[in-house]
């Protein structure tokens, strides 16, 4: 069974658009939306609903409504379950501070939105197909 | 001892005196002299006299025996023929008148014959038959004593010689002499009237005596004694009348007899008395001259020492000298131009003092710093106008009177607090001796009560000895000075407040602005990313409807550009630009603004407290009021029969204004992050919204130095408290 992409997005256009890209680059990946960082974390970490999410790769947007990014990335590093989910900070934020919050809370990457779409397929390849590569190979290290 | 000075003329009086005391002694001295030797001249006189006298009686007896003895020289009595005695004898007695008888006795005294009797009658014995045994033994004539003539009994004298018949004595011729004879020789002296004269016999019996005296008496005692010392002399002693005289006597050898003289005591002083006189008059007189030139010469330099008296007396008054006129006395005169030097002195230090005076006096009286001095006694010898309205008296002529009255009207106490009583003001620490100086008392008007604050500097003033003589006092109203720097002090404090405030104000600001800034770059990066990745999508799009799904789209991201561009000038709008309060009526400001969201979805409920008034800025408030009238409109937009209301209360002392709505609400948890600009608590597919309008809120509030906040719960609706700082309360109050 191939684990999901967890997209955390709270803007539908930048949701559509990433999905969009993920598809073209990574067509048998399939992909979950989170809309907000309640509904990400009640989908990845256990007792908060049924079936918890393993996700091959959890790609994080930091400016959300409510429970934003970091605290989400917070949250998932602090569960010994969820700490292994590699999480990728895309975001539009230029600010140095976000990126050293990010890598402080363990972040394994921190990625800002390209501005043209090709580059954002570009982006979403690299990141696919690394993750879930490592993942791969995880996974087959274990069984 | 001092001694009372005495005047001059009694000095000279004393002089003259002294001078001529001796001169006095002298004069007395030769007085006494002078007076001796008249009495002496006196004494000489009389003895002289006395002894004169003597001789005129012996000169009677004398006569008498050479008469008696040419008769014993006559042959009757050879032949013993008693007849031719008796008849001579009666012959003889004829011849001599100054005798009673004459007579003749045998050897015993027996008488043989006797002139003035019978011849042949009987005769007697002689009487003083003493006289008739020394003429018999010696054959020497002889003088008797007073006797009765025994045959006549008559008194006289018997004066007798003997008869040698043979070589031998045959008989005692005697002669009886009248008394009278020599009362007549005594009073042929012519001795002066009130004086004494006596012939006394060898038994010291007057024979006679001027006055008459009785016969028989005998000398008074004093004479007895006198004629017993010797035979002449001079004394002083009681007569027979018992009258104090002085006497002279003078004893004959011859006859035994005594002549003596009494002198009335006052003839004999009266030469004595009168030479004393003269020089006691004499005396007197000289004195009186002295004393009178004493006097004159006293006069002579005592007035023109008056004038110098009265010229110094003048003097001392400040009067200029009036020339002293024509002085004799060189002293009196050089003492007067002395006198004038010295006035003229004396007038050009007192004119330069006066002068100093008068500057010391402006700089005093000019001074803004009050002085006063004053005396051991604690009198005040000077006070300037500054001193006077320090104290709050309207001159300084009312301090000056007396010093007393500022006690009575004044209380002082240390600048901490403590009171200071009279005793320990500085005036009185001065009079103790002590110096300072810029020491502050707080000073108080008992009848106003106003208070000032007073520096005082004090200083003693002391003689050339060392000793103090005046206090000095300067004090100097330090009130404004102390206004001022509680002013400045507070001012500071404020200012320090204020820069804290300000600083903390901007500090927020900058927060503000860094989170704003952070929240662009995201949010105005947001629909740019879309659109270009929007676009990419509508590169590969198949079909015309999915175009246009995705050409809709990126128009919707551009508007939301477009919106996000107004808020953000709308923010900055209501950072920047003056801020300007008037009277605001925010009831009416509520429902004018609802009125238009009102419009769009009437289903809204609305209650609006009214009459509510702020002070503050009429077009902030209003911008205010949309963003949170609006933010109740969008979050009531899924709740049932929505309510929004707008009410006031008071918060801290201050108003305090809130909406309420019964809307989405928010997670407590939350609620801080709600003012932060781009913060969005909700997806935006839930609420529409830039996340600027709170932050404009906040702003607002800001600006306006008051506080915005809210309360909720998920699911419950909220409420937004603010108030609009101090401008509003005490705007409101007044």
């Amino acid at each position: 069974m191939r684990r999901p992409i967890l997209l955390v997005e709270d803007n539908e256009d930048h949701a559509e658009i990433l999905m969009a890209a993920l598809r073209q680059v990574a067509p048998q990946a399939p992909v979950e939306l989170a809309r907000d960082g309640e509904q990400a974390l009640r989908r990845l970490l256990p007792g908060s609903g049924a079936g918890a999410l393993a996700p091959a790769l959890v790609l994080l947007d930091l400016k959300l409504p409510g429970i934003d990014g970091l605290e989400v990335l917070r949250a998932l590093k602090d569960e010994p379950r969820t700490r292994g989910f590699p999480v990728v900070i895309l975001t539009s934020s230029l600010e140095p501070e976000d990126l050293s919050k990010s890598y402080r809370l363990h972040a394994n990457s921190y990625v800002r939105k390209p501005r043209r779409y090709a580059d954002l397929v570009t982006l979403a390849g690299q990141l696919s197909h690394y993750w879930i590569q490592i993942n791969q190979v995880e996974d087959g290290v274990k069984s | 001892m001092h001694q009372r000075p005495r005047t001059l003329r009694l000095h000279l009086l004393a002089l003259v005196s002294a001078t001529m005391l001796p001169v006095l002694v002298l004069g007395f001295g030769l007085g006494a002299v002078l007076v001796q030797e008249a009495q002496d001249n006196v004494a000489r006189a009389a003895s002289g006299r006395t002894r004169a006298i003597m001789t005129a009686v012996d000169a009677e007896l004398r006569g008498a025996i050479t008469t008696l003895e040419a008769f014993a020289a006559s042959r009757v009595f050879e032949e013993r023929d008693l007849e031719a005695f008796h008849a001579q004898a009666v012959r003889v007695l004829a011849t001599q008148p100054t005798w009673h008888n004459v007579s003749l006795a045998d050897p015993t005294g027996q008488q043989v014959g006797d002139a003035r009797l019978p011849l042949g009658a009987a005769l007697p014995m002689q009487a003083d038959l003493a006289t008739t045994r020394r003429v018999i033994e010696t054959l020497r004539p002889a003088v008797g004593r007073l006797s009765m003539d025994p045959g006549n009994h008559q008194p006289g004298v018997p004066v007798r010689v003997p008869v040698v018949v043979d070589g031998s004595p045959a008989f005692v011729l005697t002669a009886f002499m009248n008394p009278a004879t020599f009362d007549a020789v005594l009073r042929a002296q012519r001795l002066p009237e009130h004086w004494l004269i006596g012939a006394l016999d060898q038994s010291k019996q007057f024979v006679t005596r001027v006055p008459a005296v009785p016969f028989g008496a005998r000398a008074a005692d004093a004479l007895s004694a006198a004629l017993d010392a010797g035979p002449e002399g001079w004394f002083r002693g009681r007569t027979l009348e018992g009258v104090e005289m002085y006497q002279a006597y003078a004893r004959s050898s011859f006859s035994g007899w005594a002549v003596a003289i009494a002198i009335p005591a006052t003839e004999v002083q009266a030469p004595a008395w009168q030479i004393a006189g003269g020089i006691a008059a004499a005396a007197a007189a000289a004195l009186c001259a002295a004393a009178a030139l004493a006097a004159l010469l006293g006069r002579r330099i005592a007035a023109p020492m008056a004038a110098l008296t009265a010229a110094a007396r003048e003097l001392g008054r400040g009067v200029p000298m009036q020339p002293m006129g024509d002085v004799r006395i060189a002293e009196i005169a050089e003492v007067g131009n002395a006198l004038a030097n010295a006035g003229d002195t004396i007038r050009n230090r007192e004119e330069t003092l006066a002068r100093e005076r008068s500057q010391l006096r402006a700089i005093i009286e000019s001074m803004a710093d009050g002085v006063v001095v004053v005396d051991m006694a604690g009198r005040v010898v000077l006070v300037n106008e500054a001193n006077a309205r320090l104290f709050g008296f309207a001159s300084a002529a009312e301090l000056m009177r007396d010093f007393a009255v500022l006690s009575a009207r004044v209380e002082m106490s240390e600048v901490a607090g403590n009171p200071v009583p009279p005793e320990d003001w500085p005036a009185s620490r001065v009079l103790r001796g002590e110096s300072f100086r810029d020491v502050e008392l707080c000073v108080r008007r008992t009848d106003t009560g106003e208070e000032w604050a007073v520096a005082f500097s004090g200083k003693p003033v002391r003689d050339g000895a060392g000793a103090q003589i005046l206090a000095l006092v300067v004090s100097r109203d330090v009130s404004q000075i102390r206004r001022v720097q509680r002013a400045l002090e507070d001012l500071n404090r404020s200012l320090e407040h204020k820069v804290r405030e300000r600083t903390s104000e901007l500090e927020a600001l900058n927060r503000d602005l860094e989170a704003f800034s952070y929240s662009v770059s995201h949010d105005l990066r947001a629909p740019v990313i879309s659109v270009a990745g929007l676009a990419g999508l509508l590169e590969q799009a198949g079909s015309e409807a999915e175009r246009n799904r995705l050409v809709q789209r990126i128009l919707a991201n551009t508007d939301r550009m477009s919106q996000l561009i107004d808020d953000l000038l709308k923010l900055s709008r209501v950072a920047s630009g003056e801020l300007v309060r008037s009277r605001v009526d925010l009831s009416a400001l509520v429902l004018e603004v609802a009125a238009s969201f009102k419009a769009a979805r009437p289903d809204v409920g609305l209650s609006v407290e009214r009459g509510v008034l702020a002070h503050a800025d009429a077009s902030l408030v209003r911008v205010l009021l949309e963003n949170l009238i609006g933010n109740a409109w969008k979050f009531t937009a899924h709740t049932p029969s929505p309510r929004v209301s707008f009410g006031n209360g008071v918060s801290g002392g201050r108003p305090v204004y809130w909406i309420r709505d019964n809307g989405a609400g928010f997670d407590k948890a939350l609620a801080t992050r709600l003012f932060k600009p781009f913060q969005r608590l909700h997806r935006a597919s839930e609420f529409e919204g830039t996340g600027i309008g709170l932050a404009i809120v906040q702003r607002i509030v800001r600006r306006h130095g008051g506080r915005a906040w809210a309360e909720g719960a998920a699911g419950k609706g909220a409420v937004f408290y603010f108030d609009l700082g101090e401008g509003d309360g005490r705007e409101r109050m007044g």
